[in-house]
């Protein structure tokens, strides 16, 4: 099935879109066309089974969102692992404890908290970056006397 | 647009730095490349050996890469290909990376990897390079 929205292949079945996360389940809502010569009786789903329109949109909403964040996290873990690598290591750790601390907020819900430590891990990965431009020259000079 | 121009740039930056280190031995290097941490206080970071590792790596030593930094050679792949793979959702393989306990684990890994490669002593030695 494809996502009207982004337009990318998703199972079919499928309630939510894998890439974008907007909801599936308006497209096998709409009723087939009626045939002008045997008009078929429109099917008529059970109220139900469908939550009202407003609560799909924000179930929708905060899940692209969770998912944005999620990958976000992930980009800053990894950035956070290669400059505890290459530039200054105490920094990039604590980057990655942050990191850490987010993914498991986000896990739990709790996204404010999540948004929060992910804005640390970027300052830490950012500050063990510069701090490593700031170090290596010096191990040289220091090497070379 | 921008965002292709920043992955297109960050692309051809790494295979020009992956070129440059096949072609030149890191150990023949002067002044002699080294992190700070190493400089300044002569202990090694998880990181030591990663550009001796792969210079032998991309030129077929695949065992004196391992020898140099084993962690570093089977950790980065499977961040880069999950990495790589991030858009694509149904690539189930490596989704468990994505989740709160391979974070921490990552992050002891390092930690304890980081206290192993610095002892001295005949198990350990195989984890400096």
């Amino acid at each position: 099935m494809k996502c009207p929205h982004c337009g990318m292949g998703n199972p079919t079945g499928a309630n939510f879109c894998n890439h974008c996360g907007l909801s599936l389940m308006q497209e096998t809502n709409v009723p087939p066309p009626i045939m002008p010569v045997t008009p078929t009786p429109r099917i008529v789903p059970n109220p139900m089974d469908i939550p009202p329109p407003s609560t799909r949109l924000t179930d929708s909403v905060s899940f692209r969102e969770k998912q944005k964040l999620s990958s976000d996290i992930f980009h800053w873990l990894i950035s956070a692992i290669i400059v505890s690598l290459c530039c200054c290591l105490p920094c990039g750790v604590v980057g990655i404890v942050y990191a850490a601390m987010a993914r498991t907020n986000l896990e739990n819900g709790k996204i404010p908290q999540a948004k929060s430590q992910l804005h640390s891990a970027k300052f830490w990965c950012w500050a063990s970056f510069f701090l490593g431009l700031i170090m290596i020259p010096i191990a040289y000079i220091i090497e070379e006397m | 647009m921008k965002r292709k121009a920043v992955i297109l740039a960050a692309v051809l930056g790494i295979a020009a730095g992956l070129l440059w280190l096949k072609i030149n031995d890191p150990r023949m290097l002067r002044p002699y490349v080294q992190c700070p941490l190493h400089a300044l206080t002569g202990l090694y970071c998880p990181g030591c050996g990663t550009m001796r590792a792969l210079h032998a790596l991309l030129n077929g030593e695949i065992v004196a890469a391992l020898d140099y930094n084993p962690l570093m050679m089977l950790l980065l792949p499977l961040l880069l290909v999950k990495l790589l793979f991030d858009r694509w959702k149904n690539f189930k393989l490596l989704r468990f990376l994505d989740t709160p306990a391979a974070y921490w684990t990552i992050l002891i890994v390092l930690i304890v990897y980081t206290i192993a490669r610095n002892i001295p002593v005949e198990p350990f030695v195989i984890l400096a390079p």
